[in-house]
């Protein structure tokens, strides 16, 4: 329980508001909304509210963790169980559950037939059936450039904006093409945008296939009203948390939630909507304030020292937005680091955490952010701090499952099983995989240098298909420095594989099993070659088993925990799509072929959530910085690094799509050009740095290197911004001496 | 260092079961919080097919409950590619067995919670009908082929918890008044025998022993160190046959088989008793 002495009066004010009512909660992040929507929570329960009348949304699960840590609290009484959720959960849910009911209407083939929810992945593999053809055939998409995971998903992109917006997809050509003011032979790259999305879109319908878009119309259109009257014969109490961090579909959603419950908080933070690029809408989040009976102002910081408030308020006048002055010395929230290389940047960082920590900052109140976080900066950061003893925890939204070295191995190995795919691993590769996955303790360790001659000579690259040899076949000198011992694991590996593939190949009508061990493994496989069961079966028979790389290794086996979840996803969803269109089983080797492919190509498993759900909260956080925004927790101390990056203030390039263009506000018409874009850089700019300040208690460390982590030599704005911030305050209006910080001569231009 | 369980740590029967089990294994499964991806029983698709089918099944019910109409749910499952008769048949004696004459007020899918130690409870039920003031039943669908036999039953967390869970957290579905033990009964209804349900009354002397149980087990875990000797193995290795685990203990690398001849001599395998719960739980 939340004491009362924990509460500000405005607080306490909300906290016991009658639980009647729908009250709309507005101020910066920072300011306790959070912390009295929780109070309020805490005290319906403990008041006898029934826990499952009781409905929490937030735009992503990370901002509901306050909640859901609330009511996992042993001092609240017995009962049932809050929902905490997203839109798109109670989307999902609710048309899985109506959809006899809602299929029909909404244009699927059959109802009869039951839904199929894509992933990312799996939206981006039925894309690439779809779009490929055209790709290869008509020249779509000659007039740009782009990775092909990224044409897949800036298509799908388009669909997700079309329907959180809510526009039809139907309009997304007409919508870009007047905004386009690049070369206007370019615009047909639009027509064929459009083509590609109704073709998808067409392909979905015909097949009880909903990505995401195709879910949040459903429900939008039709699941909305079936389903309200089940979800309101219980909940009656709302808290919707970060509102502006949500979609207008979502906010169409919630209006008429709010005309129906008996009590509403509705938390808006000013100032944020950081996932715009994902359809978040500030502006229609705001409207929801004319639906609630009051409004409380939420104003004074509860994180920001005076200092901090002081330089937010420098900064955003130095951006050109309006901020109340606030008492306190700027200059002395911040300090810089200026660094030739990349590299020392990361030694400033780690020493400066180090050093806080000795001073006896916890660990948990320093963050290092930078806007992207790739896995060479991550893993050199970490294991910087390590070095100095400092406890790091990384947060990422995601991790791509073919960076992780123990699923390459995976990988080539299934490769190397599976000849029929016509898909070898080339020898550096199985050397890789070799050392993940032979090497284990002092004994039995297997340095890349002898895996790679073990590979070499035992993977003949001229026979194909190219199998491994028996150890007993290589030149007795190879073996001896190889070692016997890890030789005999060899051994025992290439026999698995070996089983594997006789086992697959074997017609399926063959005779009397033979005995023994290798009878099992081959009728095992014969009967199941998924690709998901062969990933696992290796792990537990062989790589996981006592001698090999992988045992008693829990980090690795999560990762091939995520990687054989990831093709079992993939096969369900396949052998749905060929049960729905009368074909046969969907050959396994097929199938396993193409989700081999498109993990190597980065198309799919691009999602797996790794380490980033069992944080150590006493650890520095090592994160990109919108990710440390979306989890909502202040820091005493924040390192920015790259700061003359221009990650901090440019998007992404999105030639296909757009996320201003397709939103609410975009005026039809009107060009998209460099003054928009230059505007759109600096709003972001804004936008992130006064959120970053507003969850900092105490000071900011830039840290900026004139040579970047790519080696280029970067003027951002974000340096720009500081520039003229230190220009202020070496001009003091008053003739006096200047700040604190000057007099210690710490703040120069940088 | 006395054990310390994850920030998001809840008390289940899945979890309890696992400890009563296997020490080690609830250790690694829910102190840990990794996964194990190696197979838990052979044939996986097989068993993976009859994991779908049931959660089908789960899902089936659930959306009759909630109001759509039995003449429908026959359609799409009649008219489902990817369908199985089994699961149409299945549908079709819940109807008739499982579904008759049970209290008014039905609700699928629910799940209740209660303080335990320092942490909170939790049983999710497939089926509560009750009537307010009279009496609670909990259903609970079963869709393995092998049926268990009375005293297994008996003798899982599960049947001892949801009795006990729903007399302490149960008062708001009965006009704010806890439901007597002797109001509560526990029925397992299983689909591929269907006219054999397994039924359990409970009373007052079940909910002391229930309690009594509860708070020995959890003395017991809170008492040890938080280290992994500290869960001992289990020392009945069939049931390590059945669990992921079984490389990482070093207790073999094969999987065991439940369909196939292997399975006979199996009485008590965690897989073949396994409910979507658990499967649910298992995913964390």
């Amino acid at each position: 329980m939340i004491k009362p002495e924990q509460l500000t009066p405005l607080q306490s004010q909300a906290a016991s508001l009658p639980a009647t009512g729908r009250f709309f909660l507005e101020g910066p992040a920072g300011t306790g909304k959070t912390t009295a929507a929780v109070a309020r929570l805490l005290r319906l329960l403990n008041e006898g509210a029934p826990a499952d009348s009781i409905l929490i949304i937030a735009p992503q699960p990370t901002l509901a963790l306050p909640y859901i840590e609330a009511l996992r609290r042993a001092d609240l009484p017995p009962g049932g169980q809050a929902r905490v959720t997203t839109v798109s959960g109670i989307a999902r849910e609710m048309t899985a559950l109506f959809w006899g009911q809602i299929a029909p209407s909404a244009g699927f083939t059959s109802a009869a037939a039951p839904p199929t929810f894509l992933s990312l992945e799996t939206a981006q593999y039925v894309m690439a059936q779809i779009i490929d053809p055209l790709v290869k055939d008509q020249g779509y998409f000659e007039t740009v450039t782009l990775p092909r995971g990224r044409l897949y998903s800036q298509l799908i992109d388009n669909l997700n904006k079309a329907a959180v917006v809510g526009f039809p997809h139907t309009e997304v050509a007409e919508r870009l093409k007047p905004a386009w003011a690049g070369d206007p032979a370019s615009l047909r790259m639009y027509d064929e945008v459009q083509e590609a999305i109704n073709r998808f879109r067409a392909y979905c319908l015909d097949h009880n296939l909903l990505d995401f878009s195709l879910l949040i119309e459903t429900f939008m259109r039709h699941g909305l009203p079936v389903c309200s009257e089940t979800l309101f014969r219980r909940a009656s109490h709302l808290i919707l948390e970060n509102v502006e961090e949500d979609t207008p579909a979502a906010h169409q959603v919630f209006r008429s939630w709010l005309a129906r419950c008996e009590s509403a908080f509705v938390l808006f933070d000013s100032d944020a909507g950081y996932r715009r690029f994902l359809g978040a809408d500030e502006d229609s989040a705001s409207d929801l304030r004319a639906f609630c009976d009051r409004t409380l102002d939420f104003s004074d910081s509860l994180v920001a020292s005076p200092d901090v408030q002081a330089l937010t308020a420098e900064l955003a006048h130095i951006m050109g937005q309006y901020a109340e002055h606030v008492q306190g010395d700027p200059a002395a929230a911040f300090d810089y680091n200026l660094a030739r290389f990349a590299p020392e940047s990361l030694d400033w960082a780690a020493d400066g955490a180090a050093e806080l920590i000795r001073q006896g900052a916890p660990p948990g109140e320093i963050v290092i952010v930078a806007p992207f976080m790739s896995d060479a900066l991550r893993f050199s950061l970490i294991e910087r701090l390590r070095e100095r003893g400092v406890a790091a925890r990384s947060h990422r939204p995601s991790r791509a499952l073919r960076d992780e070295p123990v699923v390459r191995a995976l990988l080539a190995l299934a490769r190397l099983a599976n000849p029929a795919w016509g898909l070898f691993p080339d020898a550096r590769d199985l050397a890789y995989a070799l050392m993940a996955s032979l090497s284990a303790g002092e004994t039995g360790a297997l340095d890349l240098a002898r895996a790679h001659l073990l590979a070499f000579t035992a993977y003949p690259k001229s026979d194909h298909p190219a199998r491994l040899a028996p150890f007993e076949s290589l030149p007795p000198e190879i073996q001896e420095r190889i070692t016997y011992t890890v030789g005999e694991k060899y051994d025992r590996l290439r026999e698995w594989l070996e089983a594997h593939i006789r086992a697959t190949a074997a017609p399926s009508t063959e005779s009397k099993p033979r005995r023994g061990r290798r009878r099992t493994l081959e009728a095992a496989a014969r009967l199941d070659p998924a690709l998901d069961h062969f990933f696992s079966r290796l792990f537990g028979e062989v790589l996981s088993a006592r001698g090999f790389g992988l045992h008693k290794d829990l980090i690795a086996a999560d990762a091939v925990a995520a990687l054989v979840e990831s093709a079992r996803g993939f096969r369900a969803t396949l052998e749905r799509i060929a049960a729905f269109d009368g074909a046969a089983a969907m050959d396994d080797s097929v199938i396993s072929r193409e989700y081999v492919r498109m993990v190597e190509a980065g198309v799919i498993a691009n999602q797996y959530i790794g380490a980033w759900q069992r944080p150590d909260a006493d650890a520095v956080l090592v994160a990109p910085a919108y990710t440390f925004l979306m989890n909502n927790r202040p820091a005493a101390h924040q390192f920015w690094l790259d700061a003359g990056g221009r990650g901090w203030s440019e998007r992404i390039y999105q030639p296909l799509t757009h996320p201003v263009v397709l939103s609410r506000s975009w005026a039809a018409g009107d060009v998209w050009d460099g003054d928009s874009e230059d505007a759109y850089r600096r709003e972001t700019l804004f936008r992130l740095v006064v959120g970053l300040l507003r969850r900092c208690r105490t000071a900011v460390h830039l840290g900026i290197a004139e040579l970047s982590e790519t080696g280029g030599m970067d003027q951002g704005l974000l340096l720009e911004v500081f520039n003229r911030l230190l220009r202020r305050l070496n001009e003091p209006a008053d003739g006096t001496t200047g700040s604190s910080a000057q007099r210690e001569g710490r703040v120069d231009d940088l | 260092m006395p054990l310390v369980l994850p920030d998001d740590f809840q008390f289940s029967q899945s979890a309890l079961q696992d400890y009563a089990d296997c020490h080690r294994r609830f250790f690694l499964r829910w102190v840990t919080r990794r996964r194990y991806p190696a197979p838990e029983s052979e044939p996986m698709r097989a068993f993976e097919a009859r994991m779908e089918l049931g959660e089908r099944f789960h899902q089936i019910v659930e959306q009759h409950l909630a109001g759509v109409p039995a003449e429908a749910l026959r359609t799409a499952l009649g008219g489902d590619p990817d369908g199985d008769e089994t699961l149409a048949g299945w549908f079709e004696r819940c109807l008739k067995t499982a579904l008759t004459d049970l209290p008014p007020q039905q609700r699928a899918e629910i799940t209740l919670s209660m303080p335990l130690a320092d942490r909170r409870l939790v049983a999710k039920f497939d089926l509560l009908a009750i009537q307010p003031g009279a009496r609670a039943v909990i259903l609970d669908w079963k869709t393995a082929p092998r049926i268990p036999s009375r005293d297994e039953l008996a003798g899982r967390w599960q049947t001892l918890l949801y009795p006990y869970v729903l007399a302490k957290a149960g008062a708001y579905l009965n006009g704010g008044k806890p439901f007597a033990p002797d109001q509560i009964s526990l029925i397992y209804w299983f689909a591929e025998a269907p006219d054999q349900p397994v039924i359990f009354a409970y009373d007052d002397a079940s909910h002391a022993r229930a309690e009594s149980r509860l708070n020995d087990l959890v003395t017991d875990l809170l008492a040890r160190p938080n280290e992994e000797a500290a869960f001992p193995l289990t020392s009945d290795l069939t049931r390590c046959r059945f669990c992921a685990y079984r490389s990482y203990c070093e207790r073999g690398t094969q999987a065991g088989d439940v369909l196939g001849a292997e399975v006979e001599g199996v009485k008590e395998s965690p897989v073949l008793a396994l409910d979507l719960d658990q499967v649910a739980e298992i995913a964390f």
